[in-house]
Formats: structure tokens, C-alpha cells, sequence
């Protein structure tokens, strides 16, 4: 169960950063970890990796066909690795609304600190001063000021006043909860929990589990008991009390 | 309104959000039509006042971090004004850039002292030690200076011009770059590089002098020299605008502070770059070359130089225009 206090209103225990949008209500986004920054980072480099090794493939093929023009393709691909060094992040950040294409996997997004979209010269500053977050070898400034700063901000983000926020997954699982008014939000967040991961667990497991979770809820809210239909499979039931649609895995197990 | 009938009564309209926000796609606020920007706006409101109230009465719900979610993305959206790059640009080359280069003066005058200094001080210490130039040019180079030949005529027999002048741009880029970005480490990296290339002039210049092939060393860097140097202390310079957003004491908050010294010094950088992208090609295709008149080439330099500084200080001479009608009664 994760951590509930006043400073975490949504239930997060990493850092979260604040901004105040429309109606005067603020929003609280959770900030990117930093494994998961430096694992964007690794498909990110990937990727400049594979565009490099295509423009050298592609200058070494064309090197016999082209002859006089093969000189003029030689400076092309020479800019061209270069363009793509130092502006692949920037760019992809400031066209992407944020995100490059490792960060799009990993769900994690760079914003203005006031929560706006990130602008080209934020996306440039950020990006250009990744080589000296880069020092002295592993991203060793980068990750220290990660840890040190309140929010969680590398040396470039302080300088362009950026923030990498992690963005939720959409809901997987829908809570139907006919007539279960009584339920808390923490009781109501930990069966979203489940719904959510339940199709994963080995049948038997689930059924240990959703055994657990029915004898839980019928000892904090015994009137409970009377709603639970007579199945023997204590996962179906917990299902229809919860008025969710059974799990595909069912027919299959 | 316990948790279901919140969400079955409200999520209407967090649907017609959610597939409002996806028609619009990537597309700027600018971009949409009026009625759908003013429908999406209304529906944010309605979000952010949900979001307001899943968030006090059902934390941690799935509902609630949905909510969230749609209120990032239409904040993203409604609330981030977007200028058009076209006329940003323009802007940056008309006024901008020399704006920026008054703002900065007092950083660039004293990259561009610090430079000079270590200049005489290479050009001393290599004149009393020859020994000390060994630190800047391999022992192959000395020894062709020993026998009179200048280690740069031998750059194009072994390199094609378009080739060097990709890897003489790129590289001119990133040591601009570097010299900015180094000042983020306050700002020591910034002045090791102007310390280094200045240094390393001084001891070029004291060390070609000594072998009698001064004349034909400013020959070849009389078209790129002058531009180069300057556009590397301007870069220098703006590393050290960017180091003193780390240490000036001011009122606002340190981040507030960074952040503005950053916008503005790498705007400083964006100035020089095409410049020096210009200068890879002069140093590639005309500074090598011996048919070309060595008086055309320092007229090229010459040009260049004056072009950029024309440039760079018209706000200046601006202001200074303005200030001197201003004093007239």
C-alpha cells in the first residue's frame, strides 16, 4: 500500500512537483526517478547509435557510384552526425511536446517548471549543457544534482527551468462497485490495484489473493458478506462484487 | 457522492475531453478553431474542478490519477503560449542577437582581457623557452618549423577542402558549445579554454617568429583568424554570463536567476554558429590555397571581422546614438 499524507495528496511517495493551472487548482505531477531518466537516455543513445551506423553504411555504399560527388556526400554526413549528436534530444523534445523516443516509452515527459509545454530555447539549454551532466563519465553531475536537488533536476534542467515529470498510466482497470458506498478511498485504490494487475497472476494465485482481499473487506465492512454471490471461485466472485468484467484469462485457464 | 457516482455522473465529460485533446493531437492552441478551443477550455475547467475535489474526497483512485492526467495534458495545451518560430528568428537576427551582446559586454570584455593576457603570456614564456611550445605542437611539427616548412601546408594534401571543412566547422562548433556549457561548472571550464587557445596563440606566434615563418603563418590565418578568435572569446564569454547566474547575489530565487543568465548567454552561442559554420568553409577552400594573394585573404578576414562586429555592437551603437539625442536641449 503506498504511502497517504498531506504533502502526497495522490498517494505517490516519489517527489512531486506542483504547478497551479486554470481555476487556481493545483496539480501535482510525479518526477521522473532517475533509473528511468537514465534508461531513456540508453534507448535514446541507441537509436543515435543506429542513425550514425546508416549514415556511414550509406556513405560507404555510395562512395564508388558517386565519385566526384562522393566528396560533397563525405561533408553531408559528416554534419549530419553532427546535427543528430547535438540536436536529436533537442529537437525531439521541443516537436515531441517533451518527449524523445526512449522517454515515450519509459511514459516520462520534460515540461517547463510551471508545467507548460517545453519551448525550443528550454529544449536547446537542457540539451546542450548535457555534456556537462555527462562528466566525469556516466552522467556522474547529472545524477548528483538529480539527487540533491528538490526536484529532482539535473545542472541543464536548472538552467533552462525544466522538469521531467512521470505520467500515469491510463487506468486499466474499471471499478464498477455497485452499491459498495462505504468503501474509503484507500480500500477503493487497493481493489483498482488489483483489477489492475489481476490478469497477470497464475490462476491459483489470483485465487489466493482474491480470497485474502474478500475475507479483508467482509471483516472492515461486515455487511458485505450478504452481497457476495455463492460462487466457488472466490476470484469470480470478488469480480462481480466489484461489478468488473471478468478477466480474459478465465476461458483460457 | 460516494466513488461510483461520482464517476458515472462525471465522466461524460472527461470522454469528451479525453477525445477532444486527442483530435487536437500535437497541434497548437494558436491552431485550433475557435468553437473547439473555446469547448475544450470549458471542458478543462469542469476537469481541474473534478480533479479538485476526486483529489481531497478519493486519493489514489484510479479516477483521480486519470483526472490528473487529463489536467496535465489540457494545461500542456490551453495554458502554453506558442510564438511562431519565423518571426522569432528575425527578431533574434534584427535586434535580439546585438541586445544580447550589450547585455553581456562585461562578460565578453573579460573573456576577451583573460585572452589577451594569456596570449602575451604564451608569447613570453615560448620566446624565453622554446621548449614550451612542445605543449601545444607534437615534436614532428617543431621539427618541420626546424627545416622551414609550416606544419599547416600539409593539411589539404592529406585531407580534401570539403572534408576539412565539415571537421574544422563541427569542431569550431563544439569547442563554442563546450566553452558556453562549461559554464555551468562556474564557469572554470569556460576560462580553461580561453586559457589554453590563448596560450597556445601566444606560442604559435613566439615559436614561428623565432624560425623566421611568422609572415607565412598570419598568411594562412589572415581570411579565418580574426573571426575565429573572436567568436571563441564571445562563446567564453558567455559561458561566464551563464557562471554568473550561479554566483551574482540577487533578490530573486537562485533557479529564477540561472534560469535568465542561461537564456540569455546561449543565446550568445546561437549568434556565433552560423558564423563559424561560414569560417569552416573559408578555412577549408580559401586559407589553404597559395594562388590565392595573401592581401585578398586578410581582406577576407578583415571583411568578416568587421561584418560581425558591425553586427553584433549595432544595439550599442544604437543606444549610444539615442543617448547622444537625448543630452540635446
Amino acid at each position: 500500500m503506498q504511502r497517504m499524507d498531506s504533502r502526497a495528496p495522490d498517494g505517490g511517495w516519489i517527489p512531486e512537483s506542483r504547478f497551479v493551472g486554470a481555476l487556481d487548482v493545483p496539480v501535482d505531477l510525479p518526477l521522473a526517478a532517475v533509473g528511468t531518466r537514465g534508461l531513456a537516455v540508453l534507448l535514446d543513445s541507441i537509436i543515435i547509435l543506429l542513425v550514425d551506423a546508416f549514415l556511414l553504411a550509406a556513405v560507404t555504399l555510395s562512395a564508388g557510384a558517386l565519385q566526384e560527388l562522393a566528396r560533397w556526400t563525405l561533408l553531408a554526413v559528416v554534419l549530419g552526425i553532427f546535427v543528430v549528436h547535438y540536436g536529436y534530444f533537442a529537437l525531439c523534445e521541443w516537436l515531441m511536446d517533451g518527449q524523445t523516443p526512449g522517454k515515450r516509452v519509459l511514459g516520462i515527459r520534460v515540461v517547463e517548471s510551471d508545467g507548460t509545454r517545453i519551448g525550443p530555447l528550454s529544449a536547446l539549454i537542457r540539451n546542450l549543457i548535457r555534456m556537462i551532466d555527462f562528466l566525469p563519465f556516466g552522467f556522474g553531475v547529472g545524477v548528483a544534482t538529480i539527487f540533491l536537488s528538490e526536484r529532482c533536476q539535473r545542472l541543464g534542467d536548472m538552467a533552462a527551468g525544466t522538469l521531467v515529470v512521470r505520467e500515469d498510466e491510463p487506468p486499466r482497470a474499471e471499478l464498477g462497485l455497485p452499491g459498495l458506498d462505504e468503501l474509503t478511498p484507500q480500500e477503493i485504490s487497493l481493489l483498482e490495484q488489483y483489477l489492475a494487475v489481476r490478469d497477470g497472476m497464475l490462476a491459483e494465485r489470483r485465487e489466493h489473493v482474491a480470497r485474502a482481499l474478500i475475507e479483508w473487506l467482509i471483516r472492515r465492512h461486515p455487511g458485505i458478506a450478504s452481497r457476495l454471490p455463492d460462487l466457488s471461485s472466490p476470484a469470480l466472485a470478488l469480480d462481480v462484487l466489484l461489478g468488473a468484467a471478468p478477466p480474459d484469462r478465465v476461458e483460457r485457464d | 457522492m460516494d466513488y461510483r457516482t461520482f464517476q458515472l455522473q462525471r465522466r461524460e465529460d472527461w470522454e469528451a475531453f479525453a477525445a477532444g485533446l486527442a483530435a487536437a493531437g500535437r497541434a497548437r492552441r494558436e491552431a485550433l478553431a475557435f468553437e473547439d478551443l473555446e469547448r475544450l477550455a470549458a471542458l478543462h475547467r469542469r476537469v481541474i474542478s473534478d480533479y479538485a475535489y476526486a483529489r481531497a474526497r478519493f486519493p489514489g483512485t484510479a479516477a483521480t490519477r486519470r483526472l490528473r492526467q487529463l489536467a496535465f495534458a489540457g494545461h500542456r495545451l490551453l495554458a502554453t503560449r506558442h510564438r511562431p518560430l519565423g518571426p522569432r528568428v528575425v527578431r533574434f537576427l534584427l535586434r535580439g542577437f546585438p541586445e544580447t551582446f550589450r547585455a553581456c559586454g562585461a562578460s565578453i570584455a573579460v573573456a576577451a582581457g583573460a585572452f589577451l593576457l594569456m596570449t602575451a603570456t604564451g608569447f613570453v614564456l615560448t620566446a624565453l623557452h622554446e621548449e614550451f611550445a612542445y605543449l601545444f605542437l607534437g615534436p614532428s611539427a617543431i621539427e618541420g618549423l626546424r627545416r622551414g616548412t609550416l606544419w599547416t601546408d600539409s593539411l589539404t594534401s592529406v585531407m580534401p577542402p570539403e572534408l576539412l571543412s565539415g571537421r574544422i566547422l563541427t569542431n569550431n562548433i563544439s569547442v563554442a558549445i563546450a566553452a558556453w556549457a562549461g559554464g555551468a561548472l562556474w564557469g572554470t571550464f569556460s576560462a580553461w579554454i580561453l586559457c589554453v587557445n590563448g596560450l597556445l596563440l601566444g606560442s604559435v606566434l613566439a615559436i614561428t617568429l623565432r624560425y623566421g615563418l611568422l609572415g607565412n603563418l598570419l598568411a594562412f590565418i589572415a581570411a579565418h583568424g580574426p573571426l575565429e578568435l573572436t567568436l571563441i572569446v564571445v562563446s567564453a564569454g558567455a559561458g561566464l554570463e551563464l557562471a554568473r547566474g550561479l554566483i551574482v547575489a540577487d533578490v530573486r530565487p537562485r533557479r529564477a536567476v540561472l534560469r535568465e543568465h542561461a537564456r540569455r548567454s546561449v543565446r550568445l552561442v546561437l549568434g556565433v554558429a552560423p558564423w563559424l559554420a561560414v569560417l569552416g568553409f573559408v578555412e577549408g577552400f580559401v586559407s589553404p590555397r597559395d594562388d590565392i594573394d595573401t592581401g585578398a585573404k586578410a581582406a577576407l578576414g578583415a571583411v568578416l571581422l568587421a561584418a560581425f562586429l558591425a553586427w553584433a555592437l549595432s544595439a550599442a551603437a544604437r543606444d549610444a546614438g539615442a543617448g547622444a539625442e537625448g543630452e540635446m536641449p
